[in-house]
C-alpha cells in the first residue's frame, strides 16, 4: 500500500488509484510525518482506498488526521457522493449514528470549582446513568419515542429539558427534517425506549473542563467562552436505537445492492442510490437515530444542569454547540466549478462550514478544542475536518501496558478526577492509547480545514 | 474447538474454530458473552429456574446467520436483562438457518462493553473446518 502513497505537502498524502482495484478517485489523507508515523498497520489506508471504489463519489476518499482502524470506512473517513449517481452506505454513517459531542460553558471561575468537585463528580455520576445494562434512562412512551424520533430536540424542551436556546446552538436546530419513524424498526424502538438521557460505554464520557487558552478571542468571545471559567463537554450518541438502525439497513441493502449492481469489497460498505426507495428509506431511520442521539445529548445536559445548580444556582450553563460526527447529509458544494447536491458521510469527522464551531474531544486526561469551520474545507473536503484524536493502539494493549490503578494515579497528579462505571476497564481509555490531540488539531489547522478557538483542559470525567 | 479475543485499534475481534457449525455458534456466542460482560461467560445461576425461550432465524447467508444470533443475544442483554443459556441448536448452513432453544437468566449485571457484531472483514470458512472471524463495535 505505501508504494501508492505520495506526499504533497506537509499535511497531505495522496493514494494514487491502483492500490486497490477499482478506485473510481485517489485517496487523500490528511497527515504530517507524527501522524503518518503512528499507523502501524495499512488497515486503515486499505480501507480509503475501499471507499474510493464506491459508485458515484466524487473528488477524494478523504481520511482525517485521527484515522484509524473502522468497519469498512475508516475512522476518520469523509465521501460524498453523488446525489443522483451515487450511494448512501451505513457503513458510511457507522452503528453509532449521530454520536457527538456538546459543549457547555458557564461563568463559573474553575478555582471555585475545586472547593465542591468531590462533591459534585458522585452527584453527577448518579445523575447520567452509564454503562447500564437495561438503560437506565428516562422511559419513552411509544407516542413519545416517535415525537423524539421525528421532532428531536424541541420534544425534550416542551417536557421540561433545556432551552429553546439549546436548540438554536444544536446542528440542524436540533432536528434533521425528513426524519421518518415509521422506518425505525420496533426492535430499534425498543433498544432505545429506555435509553434517553444516558450515556452507554466504551469512550462516551462527561468532562468538566476548564477553558485553558484561547487562539482567537473574537470566535471565543462569540461562542461564549472565558478563560479560567468551567466548560461541560459531553460525548455519546443514538445508543441501542442506532445501532439496530444501522443493523437493519445492512441487511436490507445487501438484500438490494445485486438489483442496483453494486457490489463492494467489503460486505460493511454495502449501499444503494441515494434516490432509491431503500435508500429513501435508510435516510429516513437514520434522520430520526440523530434526532434521538441530539435528544439524548440534550437530555444528558439537563442533568448536568440540575447537578451544577445545586452548587452554583446563580450560574447557568449554557450551550455553546452541539455536532455530530457520525452521519451523512445531503448537503450542495461546489465542485469542479459547479454546484452539485452531495450526500456527504463522515464517519469520525465533523462539519466544518465556514465559522461553524468544531468541538474536539481529547483522549481522557488531555485537553480538548474549540475549532471554527473555513471556507478551505467548504472547497477542499466538503467541509469537513476531524472528530478527535484518534486511537492508535487496541483496547487490549492499552489495558496490558496500562493499569487503572496506575491510570487513576497518573490523571490525579494532573488535577483530573475519574468516576467510571467499570474501572477494570479504565485502562482501554489511557491517554497513550491514542494519537497527541493538539497534534492532531495543528495538522488540520496546518491544512486550512478549520482554526483553534481555544483549548479546554480536563477536571473530572465520569466515563461510561 | 475454541475462541480467541483478537486486537483491533479501536475495538476488538473474536475468532472462533470448531469441527461444525453447531460448535462454532455456540463457541461464537461464549466469546461473544465474554466480551460483551468484560469477563468470563456467565453461567446459569445454581437452584434458579431459567424462563424457557427459543430463538428462530432464517437469513441470506451464513454470514447474516452469524451476526444476528450475536444481535439477538446482545438484544436479549440489553432489552431484557437477560443472558441465553442454550440447551438445544440446530444450524444449517443451506438455508441458513438457526433454532436455538435455551433458558434466560438474569444478566451478572455491569456495563455491556459490545455496541455490534460487524461484516467489516469477517471471514468465515466451512473448510476444512468451520472458522469464523469477526470484529465487534466496542
Amino acid at each position: 500500500m505505501k508504494k501508492f502513497l505520495e506526499r504533497i505537502d506537509g499535511t497531505r498524502l495522496l493514494l494514487h488509484p491502483g492500490a486497490v482495484p477499482g478506485m473510481r478517485v485517489p485517496g487523500m489523507i490528511f497527515a504530517d510525518e507524527y501522524i503518518a508515523s503512528l499507523r502501524e498497520d495499512d488497515n486503515a489506508i486499505l480501507q480509503v482506498a475501499h471507499v474510493a471504489t464506491l459508485p458515484g463519489i466524487v473528488g477524494y476518499s478523504f481520511a482525517m488526521p485521527d484515522i484509524h482502524w473502522g468497519y469498512g470506512f475508516p475512522i476518520g473517513g469523509v465521501a460524498a457522493f453523488d446525489a443522483e449517481e451515487g450511494i448512501i452506505s451505513p457503513g458510511g454513517v457507522g452503528y453509532d449514528i449521530s454520536c457527538g459531542v456538546r459543549l457547555l460553558a458557564s461563568s463559573i471561575a474553575a478555582k471555585d470549582l475545586g472547593r465542591v468537585v468531590d462533591k459534585l463528580l458522585p452527584a453527577l455520576f448518579s445523575a447520567v446513568p452509564s454503562g447500564a445494562v437495561s438503560g437506565g434512562g428516562k422511559p419513552l412512551s411509544p407516542k413519545d419515542l416517535d415525537q423524539v424520533l421525528e421532532g428531536g430536540v424541541a420534544w425534550a424542551v416542551k417536557h421540561g429539558f433545556g432551552t429553546e436556546g439549546d436548540g438554536e446552538h444544536t446542528e440542524e436546530g436540533g432536528c434533521l427534517k425528513g426524519a421518518l419513524p415509521g422506518e425505525v424498526s420496533e426492535r430499534a424502538k425498543d433498544r432505545g425506549r429506555t435509553q434517553l438521557g444516558t450515556l452507554g460505554s466504551g469512550n462516551h464520557f462527561v468532562e468538566i473542563q476548564m477553558v485553558d487558552e484561547i487562539y482567537s478571542e473574537k470566535d471565543a468571545a462569540r461562542l461564549g467562552l472565558i478563560p479560567g471559567c468551567v466548560a461541560v463537554m459531553i460525548h455519546c450518541g443514538s445508543r441501542g436505537l442506532g445501532h439496530q438502525v444501522c443493523d437493519d439497513a445492512l441487511k436490507i441493502m445487501r438484500r438490494a445492492m445485486g438489483h442496483y449492481g453494486i457490489d463492494v469489497p467489503d460486505r460493511q460498505l454495502c449501499g444503494v442510490p441515494v434516490s432509491s426507495e431503500e435508500g429513501q428509506r435508510y435516510m429516513g431511520a437514520m434522520r430520526a437515530a440523530a434526532n434521538f442521539a441530539m435528544t439524548n445529548r440534550h437530555v444528558i445536559a439537563d442533568a448536568v444542569r440540575r447537578v451544577f445548580k445545586a452548587f452554583f444556582p446563580r450560574e447557568p450553563l449554557y450551550t455553546v454547540w452541539d455536532v455530530s460526527h457520525n452521519l451523512a447529509h445531503l448537503e450542495t458544494h461546489r465542485w469542479e466549478g459547479r454546484k452539485r447536491t452531495l450526500c456527504v458521510h463522515r464517519k469520525g469527522a465533523t462539519r466544518a462550514f465556514a465559522g461553524l464551531p468544531v468541538l474536539i474531544p481529547g483522549s481522557m486526561g488531555t485537553a480538548s478544542y474549540v475549532l471554527v469551520g473555513t471556507p478551505q474545507a467548504e472547497e477542499s473536503t466538503f467541509a469537513s475536518t476531524c472528530h478527535g484524536a484518534g486511537r492508535t493502539m487496541s483496547r487490549t494493549e492499552a489495558l496490558k501496558r496500562t493499569g487503572a490503578k496506575d491510570l487513576l494515579r497518573s490523571l490525579a497528579k494532573r488535577g483530573v478526577s475519574v468516576m467510571a462505571e467499570n474501572l477494570h476497564t479504565l485502562g482501554e481509555e489511557a491517554p497513550e492509547a491514542y494519537k497527541d490531540v493538539s497534534h492532531v488539531v495543528d495538522v488540520v489547522q496546518g491544512a486550512g480545514l478549520s482554526l483553534k478557538v481555544a483549548r479546554l483542559r480536563p477536571v473530572a470525567v465520569i466515563k461510561g | 474447538m475454541g475462541w480467541k479475543i483478537i486486537d483491533h485499534t479501536a475495538d476488538a475481534g473474536l475468532e472462533v474454530w470448531a469441527t461444525s457449525w453447531h460448535d462454532l455458534f455456540l463457541q461464537a456466542a461464549e466469546g461473544f458473552y465474554c466480551l460483551c460482560l468484560d469477563g468470563a461467560p456467565p453461567l446459569p445461576p445454581e437452584g434458579t429456574a431459567g424462563k424457557s425461550r427459543v430463538l428462530r432465524l432464517e437469513t441470506l447467508d451464513l454470514e447474516e446467520l452469524v451476526v444476528s444470533w450475536l444481535h439477538e443475544l446482545l438484544f436479549l442483554l440489553e432489552s431484557e436483562g437477560v443472558f441465553f443459556h442454550p440447551t438445544s441448536l440446530t444450524v444449517t448452513p443451506h438455508p441458513p438457518a438457526l433454532v436455538a432453544e435455551g433458558l434466560l437468566f438474569p444478566s451478572p449485571g455491569g456495563r455491556i462493553a459490545v455496541k455490534a457484531a460487524t461484516y467489516g472483514g469477517m471471514v468465515l470458512e466451512s473448510s476444512p473446518h468451520p472458522f469464523l472471524r469477526l470484529y465487534l463495535d466496542l
